[in-house]
């Protein structure tokens, strides 16, 4: 086994939605940024819908002036990114639009996958529907969408129902639906699929609605080939774990972290290094052996319990750096294990909004609310959310931190 | 119009059903009514054992006798429902008992246990102790090992009602009694309400029964006639998967694996509140965590997945300490006791002994009726018991038939036996329902409409109860969206109704998963909210 040593301008410790932004940000201004990841989290099993509501809560809560003006920088420069990626993103507004998950109930976001973006349920209410459904396919009930959809418009609507049997599938039951996004990468399958479906729509509709499986990596492909042939409006119900467009943009950002020249490397944080007010270097291990990473900067973007950024046993624990945890302001040593959970299954949960305290730089604080290290930053769902844990949109809230985390680490650097 | 019956019993737990079965099999006309779901009560909450109680092998050696001949005639009555549990009594390196005093208890044990078809114990070395059960990792002078048969609870009380209703009886779930008629000093009738449409009916009987478990005050009560019960309430937790090989007794605790998962319990306290609110306390949980870590050192690193809470209907003994109270049975006529006529109550007992519980109460319903047919429910099989060969050759020929993996198979066939067909039979037409709804167990679309069309599944519960649908460690998160769809489909739900179903089931499940949530869980619980609750509305 061998010490490496590795040295970086900046390292980033997470490659979900927040690590991601920052690290890209970071890359394109010059920074020689390395990435540290140990797996997907969060961001890889969410819808791909983007709200701001969590994040501007938070901003607001910290009086920080024009906060509306920040979530838009954060959200065009997100939005840009995925474009050039090949994952355009559609803007909504959440006040006037809704969409349809799988599940029959209604999302609002601000910014939603371009294969969502285009069924807000106040266009179909003028249309004519057709909703299509896969035979064997789990999660996708055609009948129950129907009549969420009968529900949400009003029963005068045009709604109509179509299974179809995909001739390339063998087995006729428990197909997943980012299992069969990833058949559709395949051209022979994807061509197959829509000779199937254009073949048994009959009549004219002005949107067909489709479970989340319009293909993976080949997904804006697919979507404009069956655009093509369909002559109608394709669109995704918004997609429930395990997601086919949380992957799609857990590889999206792959893609560009990669463009971008982002070094990544595989580990989990075990030691961590300090000297003064800064923070040195972390330290994992791999098959090669241990692994030093220095850097002038750092930041955490470890995220919350999925993500393995926060963990809960008989303590409350910031699992990296042993970081001072908060529950809803308060110490989570002093709050008494039986107030973090509420028996109402709706009811506010603090332990799930638990999190770590930063300050106006994105600095995690101590429990008097000094920066920890002066080099240290972090930025996602690691963070304390003062909102009830659905409020928080742990995506929004990614890209408004990412952004400010690495905005903040740049104007330290100059 | 009324409908009129001959019997009404009241309480659907494992005791009303033994005697709905009784009853109907003796050609009475009869009526099960349950306020909740089928075994949503205590029996929902026992521990599944079909034993006799070792504890009891020497202060009460009636009923340990009792209910091990009861266990052999469960195990050939409803043979596809049973499983075998082996078990292991580690006895401590600084236990001062001397080891004969466990052996003549366990002999005595043997002795009385003979129907009960299990091995007699012996006592193994602390090496062939470690071999078996590895995570036994405390000093030990050996181990003393048994062998009990466990249940299916669910389904045994399902077998009961389908037999009955097989020769004529009717069971209501979700028809909540909510009062009783009484005509001068005769009860003549029940008025229930659906409490899932709110309809409220009317049925006349000439004989009451009351086997309400821990809700029988409440019932006689209704009738105008005192009772008084000593409820008790035991807990368990349940961890995420079978952690051991064998049961293991831990102090005065057991550890026990079951289904999929394993179940420690239990605990006995006094509880006199209404038994809809039993609940966990941190504390209980902490006390049997504390008691299984003396003989296995390594269950705070297990998984906890949940708990669940159940209250004891017993018979009020004064003076006596919960442990030592008897699990003794009574029926009451209440004509006799209270001079009201029509009216009967059972009280106290154990789930073991509930086929004879309910002959004793139908013997006393049919001397009233002037009935004199002798009971059968001993020598013919409950509904799915009725086959020859093994299980597992079933299940063979059902995966190749239907294409489906054997596990699926063999779980389908552990819940219903020889009608395991009856449920597959839809795949010849609509294969695509071969697709599992719950991951963890596996249940398929199939079984749930079955429970929904032939089992008297209203709600998301009902079909967890019927299927061990969302009880494995994702908790209901991939199961309850696509679960509630085909119930929705099934009972024509508006979406409304539909979303109503869902929150109470994700109540339900939350109740017995926030007590103990931490570790593993905690993340498990992030993605169940983020299916059900994340930033969606569907008003």
């Amino acid at each position: 086994m061998k010490n490496t040593t590795i040295e970086a301008q900046t390292a980033i410790v997470g490659g979900g939605i927040s690590g991601a932004l920052s690290a890209i940000i970071l890359a394109r201004e010059g920074v020689d940024t390395l990435l540290i990841r140990k797996g997907y989290g969060a961001t890889a099993m969410s819808s791909g819908c983007i709200s701001s509501a969590g994040f501007s809560d938070w901003l607001a809560l910290r009086g920080i002036p024009s906060p509306s003006a920040q979530i838009e920088q954060a959200f065009r420069t997100f939005g840009r990114l995925m474009e050039e990626m090949s994952l355009p993103f559609t803007a909504s507004s959440p006040n006037e639009s809704a969409y349809l998950t799988i599940s029959g109930t209604k999302k609002r976001a601000e910014l939603l996958p371009f294969s969502n973006g285009g069924g807000s349920l106040e266009t179909l209410v003028n249309g004519s529907t057709l909703i299509v459904g896969i035979e064997g396919l789990k999660g996708f009930n055609v009948s129950f969408l129907s009549k969420a959809l009968r529900h949400y418009l009003g029963e005068g609507t045009s709604i109509s129902e179509q299974i179809i049997s995909l001739p390339f599938l063998k087995r006729r039951a428990n197909f997943s639906q980012p299992e069969l996004a990833l058949l559709l990468d395949n051209p022979k399958m994807a061509g197959d699929f829509i000779a199937t479906v254009s073949a048994q729509i009959k009549d004219d509709f002005t949107h067909v609605l489709f479970p989340p499986i319009l293909g993976m990596d080949k997904h804006l492909l697919v979507m404009t080939d069956l655009q093509l042939t369909i002559r109608a409006l394709c669109v995704e119900a918004i997609a429930k774990i395990p997601s086919s467009t949380g992957i799609r943009l857990q590889k999206a950002l792959n893609r560009a972290l990669s463009q971008s020249g982002v070094r990544i490397l595989h580990g989990c944080i075990d030691a961590y290094q300090q000297q003064g007010d800064k923070l040195t270097s972390v330290q994992f291990q791999d098959k090669a052996g241990q692994k030093t990473v220095k850097a002038d900067s750092f930041i955490l973007t470890s995220g919350s319990f999925i993500g393995g950024g926060l963990s809960y046993e008989s303590q409350l624990r910031e699992e990296v750096f042993g970081l001072p945890v908060q529950v809803k302001g308060e110490n989570s040593d002093s709050a008494a294990s039986n107030s973090l959970l509420n028996e109402g299954f709706s009811a506010r949960q603090p332990l799930l909004s638990a999190g770590i305290e930063v300050d106006e730089s994105f600095h995690p604080v101590d429990r008097s609310g000094i920066p920890l290290w002066s080099n240290l930053r972090a930025a996602g769902s690691v963070i304390a959310s003062p909102v009830d844990s659905e409020r928080w949109s742990g995506l929004g809230f990614g890209i408004g931190s990412g952004y400010l985390a690495a905005l903040s680490t740049l104007s330290a650097m100059s | 119009m009324v409908d009129s019956y001959q019997v009404i019993v009241i309480g659907g737990g494992i005791t009303g059903a033994g005697i709905a079965r009784d009853c109907a099999m003796r050609g009475l006309k009869t009526l099960l009514l349950e306020k909740n779901d089928f075994s949503s009560g205590t029996t929902g909450t026992c521990m599944g054992m079909l034993h006799g109680g070792r504890r009891y092998a020497v202060k009460d050696p009636e009923i340990t006798k009792l209910s091990c001949d009861e266990s052999g005639i469960i195990q050939s009555i409803a043979p596809h429902l049973i499983f075998r549990i082996p078990w292991l009594i580690p006895i401590h390196q600084d236990d001062p008992k001397p080891l004969e005093k466990y052996q003549e208890i366990l002999d005595r044990y043997d002795e009385l246990g003979r129907a009960k078809n299990s091995p007699p114990h012996i006592f193994l070395s602390p090496a062939e102790t470690c071999e078996i059960e590895p995570s036994i990792t405390v000093p030990i002078k050996g181990a003393f090992t048994r062998d009990e048969p466990g249940v299916n609870v669910f389904r045994l009380v399902l077998a009961n009602i389908h037999s009955a209703i097989e020769v004529g009886a009717t069971a209501l779930n979700h028809h909540k009694t909510i009062a009783i008629i009484k005509e001068g000093k005769r009860i003549t009738g029940v008025i229930a309400e659906d409490t899932i449409t709110g309809e409220k009916k009317e049925f006349r009987a000439e004989i009451v029964v009351n086997a309400a478990g821990p809700w029988t005050p409440t019932i006689t009560e209704m009738a105008g006639v005192e009772f008084k019960l000593r409820p008790t309430r035991g807990i368990h937790i349940i961890f995420d998967r079978r952690l051991t090989a064998t049961a293991v007794s831990c102090a005065s605790v057991s550890l026990l694996p079951h289904e999929s998962t394993t179940i420690c319990g239990l605990t006995d306290e006094f509880f006199p509140y209404p038994p809809d609110d039993a609940r966990s306390r941190p504390d209980e949980v902490e006390y049997l965590l504390a008691s299984v870590e003396t003989t296995i050192p390594s269950i705070r690193g297990a998984r906890i997945i949940r708990t669940m809470a159940g209250v004891r209907p017993i018979i009020d003994q004064p003076g006596k300490d919960e442990r030592d109270l008897s699990r003794d049975y009574q029926v009451f006529d209440h004509e006799e006791r209270d001079g009201v006529k029509g009216f009967v109550t059972i009280a106290g007992g154990k789930m073991v002994i509930y086929r004879k519980m309910a002959e004793d109460l139908s013997n006393l319903v049919c001397e009233k009726l002037n009935h004199p047919v002798p009971c059968q429910t001993a020598d013919i099989p409950l509904y799915g018991g009725d086959y020859s060969g093994s299980l597992e050759e079933k299940a063979h020929h059902l995966s190749k038939q239907y294409d489906l993996p054997l596990h699926t198979t063999l779980r389908l066939t552990s819940r219903h036996g020889s009608r395991a067909g009856d449920v597959l039979k839809i795949l010849e037409t609509a294969p695509a329902q071969a697709s599992n709804i719950c991951e963890c167990e596996p249940v398929t679309e199939a079984e749930i409409r079955y429970s929904i069309q032939h089992e008297w599944a209203r709600t998301l519960d009902d079909l967890r109860r019927r299927t061990r649908m969302g009880t494995g460690p994702c908790q209901a998160c991939h199961c309850t969206a696509g679960a509630t769809q085909i119930l929705s489909e099934e009972r024509s739900l508006s979406l409304e109704q539909s979303f109503h179903e869902m929150d109470q089931f994700l109540q339900e499940r939350w109740k017995g998963r926030f007590p103990v949530l931490r570790g593993v869980q905690v993340k498990q619980e992030e993605l169940i909210r983020a299916v059900y609750q994340a930033q969606d509305e569907w008003e």
